[in-house]
């Protein structure tokens, strides 16, 4: 198996990966979120900001992964 | 003509690259990028201006980088006037709730003291926002799917963040920042927060790149898989339709994040700073 080809693995099983991860990231954080929300509603408008924040650092890292495999693509055979 | 329109999204061999390039030969594949004006100025002259098939292109990212800024600032400059205290034009007030959401925000972030970076913070906003969704519309390229602008404006913010930190605590105390807590421990923070302050300006631009190339770069071969749908079974869905709606929120929540991290790195400067009112 040359370079190529185990590239060819493992790119989508990278960004699958760091998708689970992410995606457990995001529940804790909107499970957090939600849970403020629902103990002090006037306070919504704060805590729905600091979520989406929050939410896009998590997502960020799953990002990172993506383009990582936009930088490998040519390279897969 | 619709037929060439569909031969151009299913046969232009593009690939999605960022400026490390280095691809090797090609295969034909379904094209990962929309026509945009530049690109169909290409075809029809044959340059290689706009598109290539190595590489995005030279200059269809300056292209519309500036042409979306000079529209900003003619719009701007057209709800300006300095003649009487209260807004006389509708667009002047629309401006003005606009600059006051912004100074809301900012200040949020940033304390009462944080007022002159709101010029700043709503500029990235508004800019990358537009930016962003240029995208989506029909002939229309966003600039931010290439490093060169987004690098850019974490340079920009990197410096100011950098020089506001300077400023405000001098030299002495912003080597003490650096250094971090317990003293003692100084050979250990100092190496760790200047990783950290090297690494903020990376993950924001690399966020923004990633999210709105993925967004951009989705659409298009969903258009791509629309147009082999409708020459082989004459069926036209428009199966692009329902990732525009993700492509507005995304583009939405990478602007917000973008300037609002801004601020919050402009925050974490000021922290350190000898406060006159505690």
């Amino acid at each position: 198996m040359d370079a190529g080809t185990a590239l060819g693995f493992a790119l989508p099983i990278g960004v699958g990966l760091s998708a689970m991860g992410s995606g457990l990231g995001l529940g804790l954080a909107i499970y957090g979120a939600t849970s403020a929300i629902g103990r002090q509603p006037q306070a919504a408008g704060k805590i729905q900001t600091a979520m989406i924040i929050g939410a896009a650092m998590v997502e960020a890292l799953t990002i990172y992964a993506l383009v990582v495999v936009f930088l490998l693509m040519g390279k897969v055979q | 003509m619709l037929d060439r329109l569909l031969n151009g999204t299913t046969q232009v061999i593009l690939r999605v690259s960022t400026e490390s390039g280095g691809h090797g030969e090609g295969d034909e594949g379904i094209s990962t990028h929309l026509d945009n004006i530049g690109s169909i100025l290409d075809k029809a002259f044959g340059t290689h201006i706009f598109f290539s098939p190595e590489h995005k292109g030279l200059w269809v990212d300056p292209l519309y980088f500036w042409l979306i800024g000079i529209a900003l600032v003619i719009i701007a400059l057209a709800g300006y006037s300095k003649r009487s205290k209260i807004p006389t034009t509708r667009l002047q007030c629309f401006l003005e709730i606009v600059v006051d959401g912004f100074t809301n925000m900012t200040t949020d972030v940033l304390g009462p003291r944080g007022k002159i970076f709101t010029a700043y913070i709503g500029t990235l906003f508004i800019f990358i926002l537009i930016m962003n969704l240029f995208g989506m519309v029909p002939l229309g390229h966003s600039p931010t799917t290439s490093l060169n602008v987004t690098v850019a404006m974490a340079i920009c913010t990197f410096l100011l963040v950098q020089f506001h930190g300077l400023r405000q605590n001098g030299f002495i105390g912003y080597i003490k920042h650096l250094m971090g807590e317990p003293r003692w421990l100084f050979f250990l923070n100092f190496p760790l927060h200047i990783i950290g302050e090297l690494a903020k300006p990376f993950s924001l631009s690399i966020r923004l790149f990633g999210n709105i190339t993925g967004e951009d770069t989705l659409i298009a071969v969903m258009v791509a898989l629309s147009a082999i749908i409708f020459t082989t079974a004459w069926v036209p869905i428009p199966l692009q339709f329902p990732f525009y709606f993700l492509g507005i929120l995304g583009s939405l929540i990478q602007a917000l994040v973008f300037s609002m991290l801004s601020a919050v790195y402009i925050a974490l400067m000021m922290a350190h700073a000898p406060e006159e009112e505690h």
